[in-house]
C-alpha cells in the first residue's frame, strides 16, 4: 500500500511537473484575417478661414492589382544554340507580362474637391485600422509644384493634412491617392483649385 | 540420493519451524495508551518484522527464546528487549528527547539546541547527497531560512553564486557585507571544497550567535564541518554522471519574420525599410531553398553582411547544445582504531559547457585528509590537510560580449559564405581558433589543532590554519581569418572595437584589434595565516545551575600579491611567451600587493538553570590593519537569553502534544573591518600618462592624491532579534520563527560635497546608516505510516527589507543612495495605455508632451502618466524633491524566499523532491532609464536589435504582413529609438518563481539481499535538478537575469536542466 502510495507520488510529481511547466511556445498573435479599413471623413477644412469642403464619392469598384512582368529569353535557332548578334552578344526578347493580383482591392475613387485659389491648408479626417499612405503626386521635370500633402503616413485613425500654393491661373488638379499598407484599399481624391481667373464669385 | 537429500531438507526446514517461537506483545505510550504503527522486528531480522495494531499489540515470530525485540517509533526511543523465554511482553516507550538534545554547532564549540539562545541552524550533509551540484551553495540554496542565496548570472560552468545571510548589510560603497565561511575554524571557499567531505553546516544568523567571530563575521557565519574517520575500515566510492539541457533559451525569429520587424521598427521612426522587396523576395528564396548561399561579395575583398544576406539562421540553435555531459567521482578511505582515527577523500567534478564550437570546461580535483590522534585522556591532536584544484578553460572570445552579440546576430547572415568557410561575423573562428582563456585555482589547506584536557570539562585548544593559494591565470588572443571573395585572407574582428585598458583593481579590459595577437598572464599568491587559542570550562553547581566559560584569542594575517603582465608581441601562437627582442610591443603591467592582520580577544558565558532559563554574554575585542592606529581596536558586546517555556510546571498538561517551546531574544552590536581597500586611510596617488614628452614618449607623472580620511573607522552593525522555537507531538512537528532588525551604524558612504574649485572628490567617511528587517519560518514534520513507510516535510520562509536610513548626497539623484530610499526601489514612468491610432496620441500629447522622451509619437506608442503639477511628461531632475513623473514603481529585492522538501522512503525506495523560490520580486530588464534589446527587440539604436518570438506581441494595425495586433499587445509598436522601451510598471517583470530544484528517486540494496555480506551499502539513484519551473517571467530564466551589467541584463550564460544517474558504495 505504501510502496503503492510511494509510486503515486513520485509518478505524479513527475508527470504533472513536466505537463504544467511545459513553457508556452512564443507565437505571434497577429490576426491575418483582419482586413483593412480606410475611409475619408469629411468636410475638408481650410486651416486659414475655417470654411469647409465637402467629400462626396463618386464611385466605389472592387478590383484586383496588375502586375507587369518583363520576361526575357535568349533567341535559339534550329539546333537550339543561341544566336549571336552583330555585337556580339546573344539575341534576347523581352515580353511583357500582366499578371493579376488574386486579392481583392477597394478603389474608391471620390469626386473632385474644389478649393479655393489662395494658398491654404486643409485637413481632414482619416478613419481607417490599419497603416496607410498618402502618395505624393508626380510632378513633371518642367511642372510648377503647388500641391504638397503635409502628412505621408499615419496609423489608424488620423488627420490628413495638405497645401495648396496661390493659383494666378485657371483651375488645376492633381490626384491624391491614400492606400493602406497593404493596398488593399485607395481612396482616390482630386484636389481641383480654381484659379483666380475662373474662380466663381461666391465660392 | 536424490530422494534423500530431498528428505533431509524437508526435515531439517520441519525443524527450523518447529524452532521458530511466536512472541506477542502490546507497545504502549509513555502515558499508558497504545501505541499503533509501531514497529517491530527481531534484531539482527529487520526485514520479518511486524506493525502494532489498533491496541498496540504484536505478534511476531523469532528464531529462539531468548531473541531480542527491538521495537521503534518516531518521536520515540527505540527499545530492545530480551524475551528470556518469554512468549508475551509489554514494551512501554519512551519519548525520544533526542530531538530536542539535537546539537547545534556554535562559534568554538556545539551547543544543545534547547539552550541555544542565539538564531543558529545546523542541518546535516543529507541536504548535499545525492544532488547533482556543481559546489555547495547550489546544494545549500533554499535549505536555511534567512541564508540567501541567489544566482542572477546563469550557469556557467564554475560560476559562483552571491550569498548573504538575512539579506543586504551594506551599500557596497566602501565595505562588504559578505557572511564569513569557516570550514573547521578556518576561513575557506564554497566553491571549492567537495561536498562530499562535509558532515554538517551551522549557520549562525545574528550577533548574539556570530559575535564570537568579532569583525570578521558582522553579516554572519556559515560553520562547515568535515568529516572524519571513526572505528573500522570503510572504503566508499560515489559518482555520478549528469546530463545538462540548457533551459529557457529564446528563441529567435526566422529571417523573414526578422526583416519585417526590421522593417517596422525603422518605418516607425520615419527611417524607411531596411529590407527592400527585392530582398525579402530572396530571403523567402533562400527558406524555400531556391537560393542557396546566403551572402555574395560585396567587393573583392568582402562578404555582404548584415542587412545585406539573406540567409536563414538560428544563431542560439546554432550554438546552444542539446545536451552537454558531466561527471563527478568521489572516492573515501576512513578508518581507525581507538587511538587513531583517519579520513581520505579524493574528488574529481568535470563539467562541459553547453555551447558548440567552444570546447569549454570546469574541473575540480580535491583531496583532503584527516587524522585525529588520541594520545592519552588528557591530550588529542588533529591533522587535516586539504588540496583542491580547479580550472576553468574557455576561448577567450567566450564572454560577456559573445552573449550580447549572440542575441543580436542577424538571422539573415548565414552560417557558411559560398567558400564553405564559417561567415566572418558568426564569431567561430574566435571561438575555435581565436585563444584560450585559463583561469585555475589552486589551493592549499593546512590545519593543526591540539586539544588538552587537564581536568575533566576543561579543554584547552590551540590551532593553526594555513591556506596557501594561487591563481595562475593566462589569457591569449589569437588572429583569426576568412578567405575574401579573391582568395586573400583577411583577419576577423571579435565583435567589439580594440581597446587596451587597465583597470583600477589591475585587471586588463581588452578586445584585440581584428589581427592582432595578444597574450595576457597574471598570477596572484594568497597567503593565509590564522590561529585560535581558547580555553572552555563547564560548571554545574547544585545540580541545576549549568555554566560554561569560554576565553580565547584570534590572529589573522592575510598577504595578497598579483602580476600581471600582457603584450602583442607574442612570439609563437601555439605556446605563446613574451619576446624579449623587442622589448614588448604594446605591453602593459600591473602589480598589486598588500596584505592586512587582525587580532582579536573574546570571551563568552553561558548560564542556564535546569535547562529552563538560559543568557549567553559575549565580548569580542578587535584590532585590525586596516584602520589609522588610534581607531584601531573596537570593542563589540552582545547578549542573549532565552526560556524554555515548556519545562515550566505549569506546561504539564500541555507537553504531551507541545513539548517544545522556546522564547528567545538577543541583541548585539558587532563591528565591520571589511572595507573594500586594505588601506582605506592611506593616500594615493595613480601613475597616468602625462602631456609632456621625453625622449620621444610621453612621460609618467605621479598627481596629487586624492583626498582621503583619517576618521574611518569600523563599521558598526547592531543586532535585535526576537524567536520562538516549538515543537509538538513528541517533536514531530518541529518549527521556529524569527524576526531580527540589523542596523548597520556608520556605514561607509560619501562625505559632505566638496566646493567645485577644490578639483577632487570628497572621501569616503562613516557617516551612513542601513537598516534591515526580516523573519524567518522554519518548520519541520516527520513521521511514518506503517513499518515501512516514513515521509517527512520541510519548509522554510523568509522575507527582509532594507532601507537607507542616513546618507549624504549631494545631489539626491534617484538612482544613486539617499536618505529614505528602500533598497532595490525601481523609479519609473506609470503606464496608461498604448494609444490606438495617431489620434488618440495627438489628443494625449496635446495635453501631456512626450517631448522629453522622444518624439514621432503616434498610434501603437505608450502613453506614460503625468504624475505632477506639470503637464508634460519628464524625469524632473531625477532628484528625490524633483522627479517628475517618476514615481516608485516596483523593488528588485527578492522577497518571501521559500523552500520545502518531501521526502520519504519506502523498505528500500528512497524519494525527495525539494522546490525552492522566490515569493515576490520585480524586475526591469534594463537599465535606469531604457530597456535592453533582449527584452523589447530593440534598445534604443538601430543596430541593437534582438528578436525573439516573444516581440512579435507588438502593436500592428491591420494590413501588416506579420497580422494585426491591436487590441491588447504587450509591447507598443517597434522602434529604434526609445520612445516605448521606458522604465515604466507596464514592463515590471514579475520575477517570482516556483523550482523544482531537484528530485531523487534511490534504491538501495536491501539488507536481506546476498550482496550486503560484502557491500554496507549500496544505492543507485536517478537525480534531476531544476526539473520544472513556474513563473510569469517572460522570455528569461528567473536565474539568468544577469551578469556583470556590462552589455544588459539576460545577456549571460543559460541555466540548465540537469539528470543524473549515480551510484553509492560503501564497503
Amino acid at each position: 500500500m505504501s510502496g503503492r502510495f510511494l509510486f503515486y507520488i513520485v509518478a505524479v510529481s513527475v508527470v504533472a511537473g513536466m505537463v504544467i511547466s511545459c513553457s508556452d511556445e512564443p507565437r505571434n498573435p497577429g490576426d491575418l484575417s483582419k482586413k483593412c479599413e480606410l475611409s475619408l471623413d469629411g468636410p475638408a477644412i481650410s486651416l486659414k478661414t475655417g470654411q469647409t469642403f465637402n467629400i462626396r464619392v463618386a464611385r466605389e469598384t472592387d478590383t484586383v492589382y496588375k502586375y507587369l512582368h518583363l520576361v526575357k529569353d535568349t533567341v535559339l535557332d534550329e539546333d537550339g544554340m543561341p544566336v549571336i548578334g552583330s555585337d556580339g552578344y546573344y539575341i534576347t526578347t523581352v515580353d511583357s507580362v500582366y499578371v493579376y493580383s488574386k486579392i481583392k482591392a477597394r478603389l474608391v475613387e471620390l469626386e473632385p474637391l474644389y478649393v479655393p485659389a489662395a494658398a491654404d491648408t486643409f485637413s481632414l479626417n482619416v478613419n481607417s485600422n490599419a497603416r496607410w499612405l498618402a502618395l505624393t503626386p508626380e510632378y513633371g521635370p518642367y511642372d510648377t509644384k503647388w500641391y504638397f500633402n503635409i502628412t505621408a503616413t499615419g496609423g489608424g485613425d488620423s488627420r490628413f493634412d495638405f497645401r495648396t500654393t496661390r493659383n494666378r491661373q485657371s483651375l488645376r488638379v492633381k490626384w491624391q491617392e491614400i492606400i493602406t499598407s497593404d493596398s488593399s484599399v485607395m481612396y482616390r481624391l482630386p484636389i481641383a483649385q480654381y484659379g483666380e481667373k475662373d474662380q466663381p464669385e461666391n465660392f | 540420493m536424490k530422494r534423500y537429500i530431498l528428505l533431509s531438507l524437508c526435515f531439517l526446514a520441519t525443524l527450523a519451524a518447529l524452532a521458530e517461537t511466536i512472541v506477542t506483545g502490546v507497545v504502549l505510550e509513555p502515558d499508558g495508551d497504545s501505541l499503533i504503527g509501531a514497529s517491530v522486528c527481531e534484531k539482527g531480522h529487520a526485514s520479518a518484522g511486524t506493525v502494532t495494531g489498533i491496541n498496540g499489540d504484536f505478534s511476531l515470530k523469532v528464531s529462539a527464546p531468548d531473541a531480542v525485540i527491538v521495537v521503534s517509533y518516531v518521536g520515540m526511543k527505540t527499545a530492545e528487549v530480551n524475551l528470556e523465554g518469554r512468549n508475551h511482553i509489554e514494551i512501554t516507550l519512551q519519548n525520544n528527547v533526542n530531538a530536542l538534545d539535537e546539537v547545534v554547532v556554535v562559534g568554538y564549540g556545539t551547543q544543545k539546541k534547547i539552550n541555544a539562545t542565539g538564531a543558529v541552524k545546523t542541518i546535516s550533509r543529507e541536504i548535499l547527497d545525492s544532488r547533482p551540484v556543481a559546489n555547495v551553495l547550489q546544494g545549500l540554496q533554499g535549505a536555511v531560512a534567512g541564508l540567501n542565496i541567489t544566482n542572477d548570472a546563469g550557469g556557467a560552468p564554475g560560476e559562483a553564486m552571491n550569498v548573504n545571510i538575512r539579506g543586504i548589510g551594506t551599500i557596497d560603497e566602501g565595505s562588504l557585507a559578505n557572511p564569513l565561511v569557516l570550514i573547521d575554524g578556518m576561513e575557506g571557499d564554497l566553491n571549492t571544497i567537495n561536498p562530499n567531505d562535509i558532515e554538517s553546516i551551522s549557520v549562525l544568523k545574528d550577533a548574539a550567535a556570530s559575535s564570537i567571530y568579532g569583525s570578521r563575521a558582522p553579516f554572519g557565519v556559515v560553520l562547515v564541518t568535515t568529516r572524519s574517520g571513526s572505528a573500522g575500515t570503510r572504503v566508499n566510492y560515489s559518482g555520478n554522471v549528469r546530463f545538462q539541457q540548457p533551459v529557457n533559451i529564446p528563441r529567435s525569429v526566422d529571417s523573414y519574420t526578422m526583416a519585417l520587424m526590421v522593417n517596422d521598427a525603422w518605418d516607425n521612426v520615419g527611417q524607411g525599410a531596411r529590407f527592400g522587396q527585392e530582398m525579402l523576395n530572396k530571403i523567402l528564396a533562400y527558406q524555400q531553398g531556391i537560393l542557396t548561399e546566403g551572402t555574395e561579395p560585396e567587393s573583392d575583398t568582402k562578404w555582404k553582411e548584415v542587412y545585406s544576406t539573406w540567409g536563414n539562421t538560428d544563431w542560439y540553435k546554432e550554438y546552444v547544445k542539446k545536451v552537454a555531459v558531466s561527471q563527478e567521482h568521489n572516492a573515501t578511505l576512513s578508518g581507525g582504531s581507538q587511538k587513531v582515527k583517519y579520513y581520505f577523500s579524493a574528488n574529481y567534478f568535470d563539467q562541459s559547457g553547453i555551447f558548440h564550437h567552444t570546447d569549454e570546461k570546469y574541473s575540480r580535483l580535491a583531496l583532503s585528509g584527516r587524522v585525529n590522534i588520541t594520545f592519552n585522556r588528557f591530550v588529542k591532536f588533529a591533522w587535516t590537510s586539504r588540496i583542491s584544484a580547479t580550472e576553468k578553460n574557455k576561448p577567450s572570445a567566450l564572454n560577456n560580449l559573445f552573449f550580447h552579440n549572440l542575441g543580436r546576430r542577424y538571422p539573415t547572415e548565414p552560417l557558411y559564405l559560398p567558400n564553405g568557410e564559417y561567415h566572418h561575423n558568426s564569431l567561430i573562428q574566435p571561438m575555435e581558433e581565436g585563444g584560450r582563456e585559463k583561469d585555475r585555482t589552486q589551493q592549499f589547506y593546512n590545519q593543526a589543532a591540539l586539544i588538552v584536557e587537564p581536568v575533566k570539562d576543561w579543554q584547552i585548544h590551540a590551532e593553526l590554519n594555513s591556506r596557501i593559494e594561487h591563481n595562475p591565470y593566462t589569457r591569449q588572443f589569437c588572429p583569426v581569418y576568412v578567405t575574401a571573395p579573391n582568395g586573400t585572407k583577411v583577419p576577423i574582428s571579435f565583435g567589439d572595437v580594440g581597446r587596451h585598458e587597465i583597470k583600477s583593481d589591475g585587471t586588463f579590459k581588452v578586445s584585440p584589434e581584428p589581427g592582432e595577437s595578444y597574450y595576457e598572464k597574471a598570477s596572484r599568491a594568497i597567503t593565509y595565516f590564522s590561529t585560535n587559542f581558547y580555553t572552555d570550562y563547564s560548571l554545574t553547581l547544585g545540580g541545576l545551575h549549568n555554566f560554561k566559560f569560554l576565553a580565547g584569542v584570534q590572529t589573522e594575517y592575510y598577504h595578497r600579491n598579483f602580476d600581471r603582465i600582457a603584450s602583442s608581441d607574442v612570439a609563437i601562437s601555439n605556446r605563446p611567451f613574451f619576446s624579449n627582442e623587442k622589448g614588448g610591443e604594446g605591453t602593459m603591467i600591473s602589480e598589486i600587493n598588500e596584505e592586512w592582520s587582525t587580532m582579536g580577544v573574546f570571551g563568552r558565558v553561558n548560564y542556564n538553570f535546569d535547562e529552563r532559563y538560559l543568557l549567553e554574554v559575549n565580548m569580542r575585542g578587535d584590532g585590525a590593519s586596516r584602520f589609522p592606529k588610534n581607531q584601531r581596536w573596537g570593542y563589540f558586546p552582545s547578549v542573549s537569553a532565552g526560556w524554555n517555556i515548556a519545562r515550566e510546571s505549569f506546561w504539564q498538561p500541555l507537553y504531551k502534544t507541545w513539548n517544545y517551546f522556546k522564547l528567545r531574544g538577543s541583541y548585539g552590536m558587532l563591528g565591520n573591518q571589511n572595507t573594500k581597500s586594505f588601506y582605506p586611510y592611506y593616500e594615493k596617488m595613480s601613475t597616468n600618462l602625462g602631456s609632456a614628452v621625453l625622449g620621444g614618449s610621453q612621460v609618467t607623472v605621479l598627481p596629487v592624491y586624492d583626498p582621503y580620511s583619517t576618521s574611518l573607522t569600523w563599521e558598526k552593525i547592531e543586532n535585535f532579534g526576537a524567536g520562538l522555537d516549538f515543537g509538538f507531538l513528541n517533536s514531530r512537528l518541529q518549527g521556529s520563527f524569527d524576526w531580527y532588525q540589523r542596523t548597520t551604524k556608520d556605514m561607509v558612504g560619501p562625505a559632505n560635497a566638496l566646493p567645485g574649485v577644490y578639483g577632487a572628490s570628497a572621501p569616503k567617511t562613516n557617516n551612513a546608516e542601513l537598516r534591515t528587517r526580516g523573519w524567518e519560518l522554519e518548520l519541520t514534520w516527520t513521521d511514518r505510516i506503517g513499518r515501512d513507510f516514513s515521509y517527512s516535510v520541510d519548509a522554510c520562509l523568509s522575507d527582509y527589507t532594507t532601507v537607507v536610513t542616513k546618507y549624504e548626497s549631494s545631489d539626491n539623484k534617484i538612482y544613486d543612495w539617499y536618505a529614505g530610499k528602500r533598497y532595490g526601489d525601481i523609479w519609473g514612468y506609470e503606464f496608461l495605455g498604448i494609444a490606438k491610432s495617431d489620434r488618440e496620441m495627438a489628443a494625449y500629447i496635446a495635453e501631456h508632451s512626450q517631448q522629453a522622451i522622444g518624439d514621432r509619437w503616434g498610434g501603437g506608442d505608450i502613453m506614460y502618466k503625468n504624475q505632477d503639477a506639470d503637464p508634460a511628461i519628464n524625469r524632473g531632475s531625477e532628484t528625490v524633491y524633483d522627479h517628475g513623473d517618476l514615481v516608485v514603481i516596483g523593488n528588485n529585492t527578492p522577497r518571501y524566499a521559500f523552500s520545502f522538501t518531501l521526502g520519504a522512503q519506502w523498505k528500500f525506495l528512497d524519494f525527495r523532491a525539494y522546490f525552492q523560490g522566490i515569493g515576490k520580486r520585480d524586475y526591469f530588464i534594463g537599465d535606469n532609464t531604457k530597456g535592453t534589446s533582449t527584452f523589447f527587440g530593440y534598445s534604443g539604436e538601430p543596430w541593437q536589435a534582438t528578436l525573439f518570438y516573444d516581440h512579435l506581441d507588438y502593436f500592428r494595425f491591420a494590413g501588416s504582413p506579420l497580422g494585426a495586433n491591436d487590441v491588447d499587445p504587450y509591447y507598443g509598436r517597434l522602434r529604434t529609438d526609445n520612445n516605448n522601451i521606458q522604465v515604466c510598471d507596464r514592463f515590471i517583470q514579475n520575477a517570482s518563481y516556483l523550482r523544482l530544484k531537484n528530485l531523487t528517486v534511490g534504491v538501495s540494496l536491501p539488507e536481506s539481499a546476498r550482496l550486503s555480506r560484502w557491500v554496507k551499502k549500496a544505492r543507485l539513484y536517478f537525480s534531476a535538478e531544476n526539473l520544472f519551473t513556474f513563473t510569469h517571467l517572460k522570455i528569461f530564466d528567473p536565474e539568468a537575469l544577469d551578469n556583470d551589467g556590462t552589455w544588459g541584463a539576460g545577456k549571460c550564460y543559460p541555466q540548465y536542466r540537469t539528470y543524473s544517474v549515480g551510484l553509492e558504495l560503501t564497503f
